[in-house]
């Protein structure tokens, strides 16, 4: 008879509920209450270290929470050759930590192995496109497992750009078989920036391909929006996201505070709006 | 414009401010200026925080003001090589060493090494303490063959300067007497990770110079002379007890003898 092993961890897989970035200065706060958030979500490079506090604390988490891993250091869209020290790492995270979703974005941040450590912008090119979609098939073939790729906020647009974004990621998706983290955030900063209706956008993703949405908040310089982290959602994001939800059904949502990290209930209260958001439109099961 | 050309030249329009890669973006010529200068202060700014939160001491002793400005120094000279932006940092001490403007703060560049130490020990490996059962049963005539692995959290640095007292009374928590006598002079330290707290210690010229040579992989017994050479009174038994209680030596094999004759 094979008796089936005792596992400590909850199931990997992320739920349609929403969840919060794990951010060390509520690392104590969260595992003495242990609030009913459904998953959380970590940078994976801030877990990148052989060893200390950062991995003993994510133990912790993972032994009662499902985990996404969000990468911002990948580079899917340089045409440097895939990094493959940062890549081992990261499979060596989602071996150790079993995360229901492993994500990274849609753009590049290195050329010449020099790391400008920033979400840059690629131009929609057919050329870009087959590039990229050719770099996310390796990573994908490396983790043996599918990644999501994420909208990223832009401020600026390439004049030989000749696909709207939203079909460049739709396709995307498509030819490389990845799944969509949809920011919708990053949506309307980018609308707000490039004056395009965020509608346009959100309507022409494939509802099936997304598999975990973005909230956060954005700052302004007075000319352009910009993608900070570091406010709650702005008021008109909200309608953008429950239209995202009636359009695309119940889908895991992250609210994400990564500068002027506020107390742990101010970033719960912004996760219990958008589960009031899902719950209105039926979205979560009843436990 | 291909791909490859086009990062390459908004990453020189990033860092070195060539203008090439403006007639690329949609708008006019000062909207595009302004929109690229959004992205290169979120890189200034991302590699300034990096350097800010390993380097708090170096920060506190020299001030933001200079800080910024040798931070923007840095960044030109070092590019970052990895998209873990923890690795940014490591050659701040020789940047440190290199401004006319910190001239007068010698133990500068050795407190930049120490503060990387700290970084670089806090994210090491996880070890498992060494069961000294182990060593009781090795026999006598093999002590000096045995090779010595230390801590992975665990770093050595010798400084002319009292760096660890500077180090400490300008982290941003302490409080407490400022003062630091100079005239204190050099020391050795160990820098080593503890139940994930960070531990900074003293430690004597000949037990620094015992571990540095475990460190190069030397045996015991080369080690010892090297010991010995620095202080005729160093007492092995002390020694070897002490480091391996404190978590510094954390597992041993035994050099097969062709190795000591």
């Amino acid at each position: 008879m094979k008796i089936p092993a005792l596992s400590a961890r909850p199931v990997g897989a992320i739920p349609p509920n929403v969840g919060i970035g794990l951010r060390p200065p509520h690392y104590r706060e969260l595992l003495d209450t242990l609030p009913p958030i459904g998953w959380f979500e970590v940078h994976s490079e801030n877990y990148f270290g052989d060893g200390g506090q950062p991995l003993y604390f994510l133990e912790r988490f993972r032994s009662h929470y499902p985990l996404s891993l969000h990468g911002v250091g990948l580079s899917l869209g340089s045409t440097d050759p895939l990094n493959s020290s940062h890549l081992r790492k990261l499979k060596s995270l989602v071996d150790r930590f079993e995360p229901g979703l492993v994500s990274d974005h849609l753009c590049w941040s290195s050329v010449g192995v020099q790391f400008l450590n920033d979400l840059l912008p690629l131009p929609y090119t057919e050329e870009a496109l087959s590039h990229v979609v050719t770099r996310i098939g390796d990573a994908q073939d490396y983790l043996r497992r599918q990644i999501l790729v994420e909208n990223v906020s832009s401020y600026l647009q390439y004049k030989h750009s000749t696909i709207p974004e939203w079909e460049f990621l739709s396709e995307v998706s498509r030819r490389a078989g990845c799944g969509i983290l949809l920011d919708v955030n990053n949506i309307y900063v980018s609308a707000a920036n490039h004056h395009f209706d965020p509608h346009t956008y959100l309507d022409a993703i494939p509802a099936n391909a997304v598999q975990e949405i973005h909230l956060a908040g954005f700052d302004s310089n007075g000319d352009c929006l910009i993608d900070t982290h570091g406010k709650p959602v702005f008021d008109a994001v909200w309608p953008l996201y429950a239209h995202s939800i009636e359009r695309l059904g119940p889908k895991p949502t992250l609210i994400e505070w990564d500068t002027d990290i506020p107390a742990l209930d101010v970033l719960l209260a912004e996760a219990w709006k958008a589960r009031a958001i899902l719950e209105r439109h039926d979205a979560i099961s009843v436990a | 414009m291909r791909l490859a050309s086009l990062e390459t030249c908004f990453r020189d329009g990033i860092l070195s401010n060539d203008e090439a890669i403006l007639a690329m973006f949609e708008g006019g010529n000062s909207t595009q200026r302004k929109r690229l200068d959004i992205y290169r202060n979120n890189v200034f700014s991302n590699y300034r925080g990096a350097l800010e939160a390993v380097y708090p001491a170096i920060l506190s002793l020299v001030g933001v003001d200079f800080f910024r400005q040798a931070a923007q120094r840095y960044i030109e000279r070092y590019p970052s090589g990895s998209g873990d932006i923890r690795h940014y940092g490591s050659n701040f001490c020789d940047l440190l060493a290199s401004l006319p403007g910190a001239a007068e703060l010698a133990y500068l560049p050795d407190v930049a090494r120490l503060e990387w130490s700290v970084h670089g020990a806090f994210h090491a490996a996880d070890y498992v303490r060494l069961d000294l059962s182990r060593l009781q049963s090795i026999a006598t005539e093999d002590y000096p063959r045995l090779r010595f692995a230390l801590n992975p959290a665990a770093r050595l640095l010798r400084s002319d300067y009292p760096i660890r007292r500077i180090w400490q009374v300008n982290l941003p928590d302490y409080q407490g007497n400022q003062r630091v006598d100079l005239a204190e002079g050099g020391e050795n330290l160990l820098v080593m990770r503890r139940n994930f707290v960070m531990e900074v210690e003293a430690i004597a010229t000949a037990d620094a110079a015992a571990l540095t040579a475990f460190q190069r992989n030397e045996m015991l017994g080369p080690a010892l002379d090297g010991a010995l050479a620095v202080d005729a009174d160093f007492d092995v038994g002390i020694f070897l007890q002490r480091f391996t209680l404190n978590e510094t030596m954390v597992d041993f094999r035994v050099a097969p003898s062709t190795e000591l004759s």
